[in-house]
Formats: structure tokens, sequence, C-alpha cells
């Protein structure tokens, strides 16, 4: 969050490039199965400050493929780098402490259920020992900023279990709880569903914001999702085809 | 090959008479090896999955002990989920212990008076064996059905339900680990908790037994004598039986309910099923450790000495 990018790696349009925080290799998924998204030898990066727009249908099921991304699917082939080291091996420590650095915003089942909203922003930082203060305050500076006019609401939900608190708010929350420590890769499944639309703009510029500080972030939305957006470039698109996720880098931005 | 069978023998061809009486033999003696073949086969499986079972609930507790050890795995997190369970699972247990010792404790009394009627024998011989028998089989035992029953089933379905709705996936995915974050501070406070109870347990236990035989007029020496001699007697075997019966027991039963919650696969319609399972398991399992135990401490079986 607060490093810099080296000057080398900053092109003269104002996109960067470096060694890719996540790399797929030839990766197939989904193939032998009836999964509603796949993918066949697919192969893509995401650099740094990049931001990558998957459009889905309203039908494809997310969370295989980013879970995937995550390490805790293994490909059917090929193989998948954050930061250029795999989740292949049994070194369990090393893929938790990456995971730490990746922020994602669930399209379905995204909280703790007997944890508080509050205790569920506050767990994965807590538990990679950040300081409580420093938590607290990332939180509150975030939902400061994506909450609007909703922040009193977003605030007295920290105290209720998610089950209590309507989706609108859960889904500010889930973006602040993403976006609040400045993570390397930012995994954002649909993540305008139940966001008020009035939101959609400052959230694009939160990621934005966080991109300029060496963030990637990609963007799992269909095209009723967001339309009225602009996505600032760089911005890759990956484009599903017959349920098969194709890279279309280099394709215009909407 | 049983029609091949039926018609040549060695190679050679039945006469006509004779084929479907031979025959016929031939394939009841061969349905009955295939019948044995399964019973053996079925049985060898019941027994690799038995190990298998405990190999896992073997590995599950190494790996408890190894992340409680290492002080990385008491983030704040872990260390609020532990102190939780503990409070879940210990000290809200204390009332129910309590009913449960003193009802045991007048059952034992009452036992006592009949023996001590019908032998002829004193308070003073009884009163270090109904000790020991508190202590070593008793107390662990009835500790484990309290922490089963009041939180492994609990566990088991909590487990269960955070599986079958994603909750351990949005763990996973935030670089949280299930097993620090959610079965190593389960199982340490189920051991925690077996052993301290238990202890809870024995002392009611003696005071109600002391109590009720005194008001019946069954125990006739005063209190300081009745719990100097238990106090006397209590020796080195008495602790190292109550510790391992509980620690062990305990985590046996703490892992197993973890086990099974976190082995859901599934819809949440499957969650009902393992809180039905979990509390058989984990009470089979406490009683086959319990009996183990004693025999390895023992070292008989009933009146049968081992070796």
């Amino acid at each position: 969050m607060n490093s810099t990018l080296p000057e080398e790696t900053i092109r003269e349009s104002g996109s960067t490039l470096s060694n890719p925080v996540l790399e797929l290799d030839q990766v197939q998924l989904g193939i032998n199965s009836r999964k509603t998204l796949h993918l066949r030898d697919f192969s893509g990066s995401i650099h740094r400050g990049e931001f990558v727009r998957v459009k889905v249908e309203s039908h494809h099921d997310l969370r295989d493929f980013v879970s995937m991304l995550l390490g805790l699917r293994e490909p059917e082939l090929g193989a998948i780098r954050f930061e250029g080291k795999n989740w292949l091996g049994d070194d369990y420590l090393r893929h938790f402490e990456m995971r730490s650095r990746i922020g994602r915003v669930f399209s379905g089942a995204a909280w703790v259920q007997n944890l508080t909203v509050g205790e569920n922003m506050r767990l994965a930082q807590r538990h990679h020992r950040h300081p409580a203060s420093a938590v607290r305050m990332g939180i509150e500076k975030w939902i400061a900023i994506l909450s609007g006019e909703r922040t009193t609401a977003v605030q007295a939900s920290l105290k209720r279990r998610p089950a209590f608190v309507e989706p609108a708010i859960l889904q500010i929350c889930q973006c602040v709880r993403a976006l609040y420590f400045g993570p390397q890769l930012l995994l954002l499944e649909r993540p305008l569903r139940f966001l008020p639309e009035e939101l959609h703009s400052t959230l694009l510029e939160a990621i934005d914001g966080l991109r300029q500080q060496g963030t990637a972030a990609v963007w799992f939305s269909d095209d009723r999702e967001g339309g009225e957006l602009r996505f600032p470039s760089p911005c890759t698109t990956w484009r599903i085809v017959h349920d098969e996720l194709k890279n279309m880098e280099g394709s215009p931005t909407s | 090959m049983r029609l091949a069978i039926g018609f040549f023998i060695n190679g050679q061809e039945m006469p006509q008479r004779t084929q479907p009486i031979v025959s016929r033999l031939q394939i009841i003696s061969l349905r009955i090896v295939e019948g044995f073949g399964q019973v053996v086969a079925s049985i060898g499986s019941s027994f690799l999955s038995r190990c298998g079972a405990i190999a896992t609930i073997l590995a599950v507790l190494w790996g408890t002990m190894s992340l409680a050890i290492r002080p990385r795995s008491w983030t704040p997190p872990v260390r609020s989920m532990f102190s939780r369970q503990v409070l879940f699972t210990a000290v809200d247990s204390i009332p129910a212990s309590l009913r449960f010792a003193a009802t045991f404790g007048v059952l034992m009394i009452v036992q006592a008076a009949i023996w001590i009627d019908m032998v002829g024998i004193s308070t003073e011989v009884i009163a270090p064996m109904l000790w020991r028998f508190i202590v070593r089989e008793i107390a662990p035992l009835l500790a484990c059905l309290v922490v089963i029953g009041r939180s492994g089933v609990a566990i088991g379905t909590e487990l269960a339900t955070m599986r079958a709705s994603g909750d351990i996936e949005v763990l996973d995915s935030q670089g949280i680990d299930p097993m620090t974050y959610l079965v190593m501070p389960r199982i340490v406070s189920v051991v925690l908790s077996v052993f301290c109870l238990a202890i809870v347990i024995a002392v009611t236990m003696v005071i109600t037994g002391y109590t009720v035989g005194w008001l019946m007029n069954v125990i006739r020496m005063p209190w300081s004598d009745f719990f100097g001699d238990i106090a006397r007697n209590i020796n080195l075997e008495d602790l190292i039986f109550f510790a391992s019966k509980t620690l062990i027991a305990g985590g046996f039963a703490g892992a197993i309910c973890c086990i099974n919650g976190m082995n859901v696969r599934g819809a949440i319609t499957d969650v009902p099923l393992v809180s039905s399972r979990v509390g058989i398991k984990a009470l089979t399992a406490v009683f086959a450790v319990s009996a183990i135990l004693s025999i390895l401490y023992y070292k008989k079986i009933l009146v049968f000495k081992i070796g």
C-alpha cells in the first residue's frame, strides 16, 4: 500500500509493468465437470497497478475460479503464481501469508456468521498481527471513504451479526474489508451487486487510488453491472465466450 | 467362467447326466468361497477404515499439539476463540457437572453403605477405595460425558455448518488457517475442560457422598478424619492415572468432534447427520480410550492378568 513503484517500471503512458502480481500459465479448469465457467489452456498475467475486467454472464458461478486464483482449488492443468510463487506443495504457512496480501469481495457467502460484522472485518488483519489501533483506524478511514451518506448505518452494523444486516450495508463492509489494508491484489466478484448506485463511482475511484500505489485488481461483472462506469486505463478485458474464459488483451475498455 | 465350469472339469467334457449336479455343486462351492472372500474383504476394509480413522485422529492431535506449543499460533483472534470456547465448555458446564457429581456421589454412598453392612468392613477401609474409584474411573468419564453432551455436539454442528455454508472458505481466502483458528483452540479447550471438570466432579462427589453418608448415619467418622484418610491415600499413581485419562480421552473427544464437523461434504441439510453421529462417535472413543488405559495401567483384562 505504501510502497512506491520503481521508476523503471513506469511506462510513458502511466501504466506500470513489473513482475506480474498474478500469472496464469496454460490453466485448465472445469473441462471435465459441468462448471458454468471453464478455462482451456488459459494464459494471462496481471501486473502491479493493472486492472483486469472479466466480463461474465449472470449464470456464471465465479466461486471456484476465484478460489483457484487464491490457491484454494487446484487447476486441472497449468500453474498459477502469485508474485512469482506458486500455490503448490505443503508450505501452508507461505500460502496463508500470500493470501493475507489479497483482498477479495465475495459474490456468495462472505462472512463468518457467528462473528459480528466488525469482528469479521478485523479478523484477518488481527490474525496477521497488525496492531489493533492501526486496524481500527484503517477501517474507520475506509468506511468514511466508501459509505457516503450511509456511514452511520455502516458503523452501527459493525456490532451486529451479518444475518441481521441489510445486503447493501454488508456489501459496503465487504468492500471496506477488501480494500483497507492495501492489498497487492484485489479480486472483486460482482462488487456492484447490492452496492447502492451512488457508491459505484466512489468504489471505482477508491480502487483507482489503490492502483496508483501498485495494487492490481481483477473485476468480475456482467455488462449490466457498472455499465455507466468508465474503467480507467490500463484496463485489460478477459471475456467469456461460450462459458470459456478468453484473454482479450488489448481490447478497448468501456 | 461359471458356464465353462459347468460343462468341463479338468478339460474333459462331463457326461450329460452328471453335468447338472456337478455344475451346481461347483457353483455352490464357488459361491461359498466368494461369500467367504466377501466377508473377509469387508472385515479387512472395515479394519483398515478404523485404522485410517485412528490415524486421522492422531494426526489432528499431533497437529494441534504442534500448533499449541508455538507462541506464533496464538494470535489475538485465536486467543479470543480459545477463551470463548473455555467459557462455553468449562465454565458454563460447572452447574451441570455439579448436579451429575452430586447425584453420583449419593448413588456411590448408598452402594458403599450396602457393602459396609454386607461385608462388615469399616468406613476407614472403604473411603480410600471409593476415592480411588472416583479419581481413576468415574470422574474422568463423567467429565467427558458432560463435555461431549454439552459442547462436543455443538462443536461438531458449528464446524459442519461453517463448512457447508462456505465460512471456512471465507477464512481460507483471507489467509487464516482453519486448523489454527477453529480446530486447535477447540481441542485444547476441550482437553483442559475435561481435566478441570473432572477435578470439580471428583471433589463434589466426595463432599456430597460424605454429607449424605453422615446424614444417613452410614459414615460415623468426623469429616476431618474422612478427608484426612483420603488425603493420606492420594499417591502419584492416582494423579498419573487421572491426568492421562482426562487429557487423552478429552483430546480424542475434541478431535473426533472437530474432524466430523470439518468433513461435511454437501449441503446444509447434512449438518443434522453430523450432530447425531458426532456424540456417539466421541462417546465410543472415550469409553474405548478409558478401557485401554485401564488395561495398560493395571495390565489386566477383568480378572485375567496380561503377561
